[in-house]
């Protein structure tokens, strides 16, 4: 059938996240050509090669081509920039936002989000010490049910540091506790040796008081100086938008990607070509998404680092000249493969298939209404065309 | 049309087709006059293709197709179920049993179920008349 | 890598399948060494636990794709064969096999070891009564008898009620096993649900430590649970026995730690949730490859989760920790990546 069309070993890497660094870095080490691109600041970790192109604070509005020929185009300072690459990672990340009203509590000298305790133990010592020196410190997890693994990986660490650094008394407050990552249980057994104590509750009973806060539950009641409670993530404001331009599905939840088993860990998405890593389709905390990142990039390198890819054993064909353009293929595609497109040397529009986006599924053809797609390469008895 | 003499299974290679080759590891065998017809996923299924396959004097068509949620083009399990529904009502009109059209959600790890529909729908619609 | 370097993937699971292919993939020579005589380790024996047309997401069917995969790949499979000793040879190993083709040492860069895990064996958990009463079975033992019979294979059994008991052999310091097992939780929610959907008379019970119900799937897994109407308790029983009413049953008492109350109660069937343990060849692999251990026994990693102390071998899936298939996919494809870079660096 077709030969192997050549590609470049060109990636783009979309988003600011610690794993979108992760991935560039070893896209690097792998010898690609790297555009980090991301619509906030880059983080400037040092990673600086001649292969590394950086576009911070800037604007994906369209996305054109296919795997091994995609077009992506940008706003950046003003202009308008056209970058190509042969595949791309989307690595965006999430974002964190305090779920006041799922915890029916506001956020006051009493009251503490994790991150704002971590902002203030990286100040200056002593400062940074002195607000949490031998105080009693009430974490509490789990309220609602919803159970971020970035959020509680956070909280074991500052559980930590609390203890360790300021001698502060802490009480980790949880529903169900969450060790279902490699190594995780032997982190809560540490905790519990540096002298945090764990407290199971039911439904536990908050009350924020003048110069005290204290919780019900089960066993009894602890009183504390300080409440800290986990922050929530969701997906990024403008995982929709992207996701449109990219013509890749959310999942019912927001994410990137689909809930489907042969995709999720995979870091597959719908469209060859097109992957993500990390925290924008996974519940994980910082170092599993780098992990993440890590994975994606042997998938990319299995892809391209050939230099050349092939279409599948069996894809679809469009008949240029049976094709009433009613775009319903165009629609139906589910790895958004075909387009319609100006036919030169016969002259006519018509939809086209692009034979190495294509997965071979058949969907076009079967919803065709005029027969206009044939799957090439697919074998069916004699009788399917009828006696 | 036809002299009813097999069944068609109809079936996505990504869920059924690994089934069966499973099943055919361990020494299984399609039962006579079971014709297997492999299909890259079930959104490639036509409703055409049921038609042809009674037309060809199918007894019984069984279309096989992912579970929901686990195809790898998403929406073709989904759509093989609604090409069989239509073809059902088709059939109904025109008087044909409608259960001599199946359609089944399958995984790649349910060789046994595969073994037992197939089985039992050859039973049903093929044994009788050989026996 | 244009020298096209040699890998030797160890174990023929969704690890080293999934390793030995993009490995493959990536123009390296990859030799795949399982002592079975089929492929497909730990994960053969896992069921479909979809419900009304709906996947579950357990990962159960991500083996059948690399077993099909596997064999068109340029990837040599040698079945029957393990490994009898190692050498270091050149920077690289000389690896001797024992079994049923080669009898020549193979030559490698690098070693991917994908050994899997040995269930937990709940024999060992005499109190509740596993391999004496007839209505005490395992996790795994379900998962089993669901793929070999079918979906319906505890549809006319009578069952009225059953239980199953979490962390049986996990999260339990004393026993050697201080670590949780990632996967009992998530199968026996689903579980529960496919006999659930099958049953809507049957009366389940999850007794639990903590519901591990992190990841994007598993909230809605856990939630659906509840609203199908599976009780889920927060305690475990320490013994299990024979109902004196009705032989054929089982009864424990339980500490309802959340209701504040002790109940004791019947059950026609209990479902030990067994975790993972390292493979009981274990110590003799890491052994052969000059690795370590951890305090439980899985092979020892740094912090990557990949790399042991003797570069150029590397550890894959659940001989490192217990993991789901997914996850032990994905960790495997960790794993090639550190092995590919490792080449690369080699070849400089």
């Amino acid at each position: 059938m077709s030969q192997a069309t050549p590609v470049a070993k060109q990636v783009l890497v979309l988003g600011a996240s610690s794993e979108a660094a992760r991935a560039v870095k070893e896209l690097l080490a792998l010898g690609y050509k790297v555009l980090w691109v991301s619509g906030d600041e880059l983080p400037s970790n040092g990673l600086d090669s001649p292969a590394l192109a950086k576009y911070a604070n800037c604007r994906l509005y369209a996305l054109e081509g296919h795997v091994g020929r995609f077009v992506s185009h940008f706003l950046h300072q003003g202009q308008r920039l056209a970058l190509s690459t042969s595949a791309i990672i989307v690595a965006t990340g999430n974002e964190r936002y305090f779920p006041a009203e799922r915890y029916g509590l506001e956020l006051s000298s009493l009251v503490w989000t994790t991150s704002q305790v971590k902002e203030q133990l990286k100040k200056p010592l002593p400062q940074s010490v002195l607000a949490f020196r031998d105080k009693r410190i009430l974490l509490l997890l789990d309220w609602s049910g919803e159970t971020s693994k970035e959020l509680v990986s956070e909280s074991f660490s500052l559980a930590g540091e609390l203890c360790e650094r300021c001698r502060s008394e802490v009480y980790f407050f949880y529903r169900d506790l969450t060790v279902d990552s490699p190594g995780w249980e032997q982190r809560t057994r540490e905790l519990r040796d540096k002298g945090v104590v764990f407290c199971r509750y039911g439904e536990p009973e908050v009350t924020v008081g003048e110069a005290a806060v204290s919780i019900s539950y089960l066993e009894g009641t602890v009183e504390g100086d300080l409440l800290v409670l986990p922050e929530a993530v969701r997906p990024r404001g403008d995982t929709a938008e992207l996701a449109e331009i990219l013509q890749v599905r959310l999942g019912e939840d927001g994410y990137f990607q689909e809930l489907n088993i042969r995709k999720y860990r995979a870091g597959l998405s719908a469209r060859k070509g097109i992957f993500f890593a990390g925290r924008c389709h996974m519940d994980c905390d910082a170092s599993e998404a780098e992990s993440d990142a890590l994975q994606v990039v042997a998938a990319v390198d299995a892809l391209l680092g050939q230099g050349a890819l092939e279409p599948e054993e069996v894809i679809a064909y469009v008949d240029p000249s049976k094709c009433i353009r009613c775009l319903t293929c165009v629609r139906t595609c589910p790895h958004a493969a075909v387009q319609v497109v100006e036919y030169e040397d016969m002259d006519v529009v018509a939809a086209r298939v692009d034979e190495l986006a294509c997965w071979g599924c058949g969907a076009c053809a079967s919803n065709c209404p005029v027969q206009a797609i044939e799957m090439v390469g697919q074998e069916m008895p004699a009788w399917v065309q009828g006696v | 049309m036809g002299d009813h003499q097999k069944i068609v299974v109809m079936a996505c290679k990504h869920s059924a087709g690994e089934a069966l080759r499973e099943l055919q590891r361990e020494g299984w065998a399609l039962p006579d006059g079971v014709e297997w017809v492999e299909l890259p996923c079930g959104g490639s299924l036509d409703e055409l293709h049921i038609l042809r396959a009674f037309e060809a004097g199918a007894a019984a068509v069984l279309v096989l197709a992912c579970y929901h949620g686990a195809c790898r083009s998403l929406d073709g399990s989904r759509w093989a179920e609604k090409r069989v529904q239509a073809i059902q009502e088709m059939l109904a009109e025109i008087g044909i049993e409608q259960d001599r059209l199946e359609f089944r959600n399958i995984a790649p790890t349910m060789p046994a179920d595969l073994a037992s529909w197939v089985e039992a729908l050859h039973r049903r619609v093929l044994a009788p008349a050989g026996e | 890598m244009r020298e096209h370097p040699s890998v030797i993937v160890v174990g023929g699971g969704i690890a080293g399948l999934t390793a030995a292919l993009n490995l493959a993939e990536r123009g390296a020579h990859v030799t795949l060494v399982e002592r079975d005589s089929v492929l497909g380790g730990n994960a053969r024996t896992v069921c479909c636990k979809a419900i009304a047309g709906e996947c579950q997401l357990c990962g159960g069917c991500l083996l059948g794709e690399r077993l099909e995969l596997i064999v068109s790949s340029p990837v040599e499979l040698l079945l029957e064969t393990s490994v009898a000793r190692v050498e270091r040879d050149n920077g690289g190993f000389l690896v001797y096999l024992e079994g049923a083709e080669k009898s020549s040492p193979l030559r490698a860069q690098a070693v991917i070891l994908a050994t899997g895990f040995d269930h937990v064996d709940a024999h060992t958990k005499g109190p509740y009564g596993y391999g004496i009463l007839p209505s005490v079975t395992t996790g795994e033992e379900m998962e089993r008898k669901i793929k070999e019979e079918g979906q319906g294979a505890y549809d006319a059994l009578g069952l009225h009620k059953v239980a199953f008991i979490q962390c049986v052999g996990s999260r339990d310091e004393h026993v050697g096993r201080g670590y949780c097992s990632q996967v009992c939780c998530r199968y026996a929610l689903r579980l529960a649900r496919l006999l659930k959907a099958r049953q809507p008379e049957l009366e389940i019970t999850i007794f639990k430590m903590d519901i591990q119900n992190s990841g994007r799937d598993f909230q809605k897994t856990w939630q659906a649970a509840q609203e199908e109407g599976i009780r889920i308790v927060a305690g475990l029983p320490a013994v299990i026995r024979r109902s004196s009413e009705e032989p054929r049953r089982a009864t424990f008492v339980y500490d309802d730690i959340l209701a504040g109350q002790i109940v004791q109660e019947d059950f026609d069937l209990v479902v030990l949730s067994v975790g993972m343990q390292p493979r009981r060849d274990a110590e003799q692999v890491a052994e052969l490859f000059g690795i370590n251990q951890d305090r439980y026994g899985f092979f020892a990693v740094g912090d990557d989760l990949i790399s042991t102390i003797v570069p150029g071998v590397f550890v894959a899936g659940t001989c490192q920790a217990p993991r789901s298939m997914a996850e032990a996919a994905a960790h495997a494809q960790q794993a090639a990546e550190a092995c590919y870079r490792y080449l690369q660096e080699l070849a400089l």
